[in-house]
């Protein structure tokens, strides 16, 4: 892969990284995940993986988009409104996370250039073949997994249910007490204008 | 001619940057976003490791990786988006520095 396109999209996925952890409010974080994850796509496509980025793409778009309108639809916005970081958190997860990389990077720096070229051996790329489909089952069966399990564990249940209703009648129940009592009351004093305006 | 080396150094600081939104932020989504970027590090490095193979005769390992990788990654972040709304249903809140501490609705 060409080293300019390489430092351009790599600085697009590090950009969209930091967009996805720093921004402050979620809606912001969430696109800049969406930047950073197509971005990812764009550079294994452009280092010949066009499966894997293409998939990469959609995937982690459908992913975010479907998880962003169920907490919009479902009445759950409030729960994305995030606290500010605190100064002394910020310093202590950034002093955890350089050591890491530090870590990271030496670790790949003793590695020097002495990387495993993948020459022969077991093809991976034969368990997502046709013939042998079980990875591409086993994929298929975590996906779809994962999409009911989430809306197995994320649906109200029926306690809950009956809670909003008993909620929601309570309030409005409420609400035309009140009126009734702020009507009574414009009621009383209209009342009482008029007989002192009579008398 | 960027080699392996520049996708490992890459996804390793793309994984800091995920590791300290996690360390950092108390809310469950803001939460899972950072998790989303830290898983997105190994997929980078998959894709930078299956470039060597490439060329001559060599399977694209790195790539069966990285697509069942995100698979996993993808169906994690469907639960794990299942599990915040019941977290929020159940506390009022979002906030998963001690969930059992918080209100039950």
């Amino acid at each position: 892969m060409n080293a300019a396109a390489f430092y351009i999209l790599g600085a697009l996925v590090l950009a969209g990284a930091v967009a996805a952890v720093g921004m402050p409010r979620t809606r912001e974080a969430a696109t800049g995940l969406l930047a950073l994850t197509t971005a990812a796509g764009i550079l294994a496509m452009a280092s010949s993986a066009f499966f894997t980025g293409a998939i990469e793409i959609v995937l982690s778009g459908l992913a975010i988009t479907g998880i962003a309108l169920a907490i919009r639809r479902g009445g759950y916005g409030h729960m994305a409104v995030a606290p500010r970081l605190s100064v002394r958190s910020t310093v202590l997860s950034g002093a955890i996370a350089a050591a890491f990389v530090v870590v990271l990077l030496v670790a790949l720096a003793g590695n020097g250039s002495d990387w495993h070229s993948g020459g022969g051996g077991a093809a991976l790329v034969t368990l997502l073949h046709y013939r042998v489909p079980f990875a591409a089952v086993a994929a298929v069966v975590a996906l779809v997994v994962g999409v009911a399990g989430a809306l197995l564990v994320g649906r109200p249940g029926e306690d809950e249910l009956e809670y909003d209703r008993t909620h929601e009648a309570r309030r409005l129940r409420e609400e035309r007490t009140e009126r009734r009592r702020s009507d009574r009351e414009a009621a009383r004093r209209r009342r009482r204008a008029s007989i002192e305006g009579q008398g | 001619m960027a080699g392996p080396g520049h996708f490992a150094v890459l996804s390793a600081l793309v994984f800091g940057v995920g590791l300290f939104g996690v360390v950092a932020h108390t809310n469950v989504l803001r939460l899972l976003t950072a998790l989303a970027v830290m898983f997105t590090a190994p997929l980078i490095a998959l894709v930078g490791f299956a470039q060597t193979g490439r060329g001559g005769a060599g399977p694209p390992q790195g790539d069966a990786f990285a697509v069942l990788a995100l698979v996993t990654i993808v169906a994690e972040f469907a639960a794990a988006g299942g599990i915040a709304v019941l977290l929020w249903r159940r506390t009022a809140g979002a906030e998963i520095d001690d969930p059992a501490e918080a209100d039950p609705v």
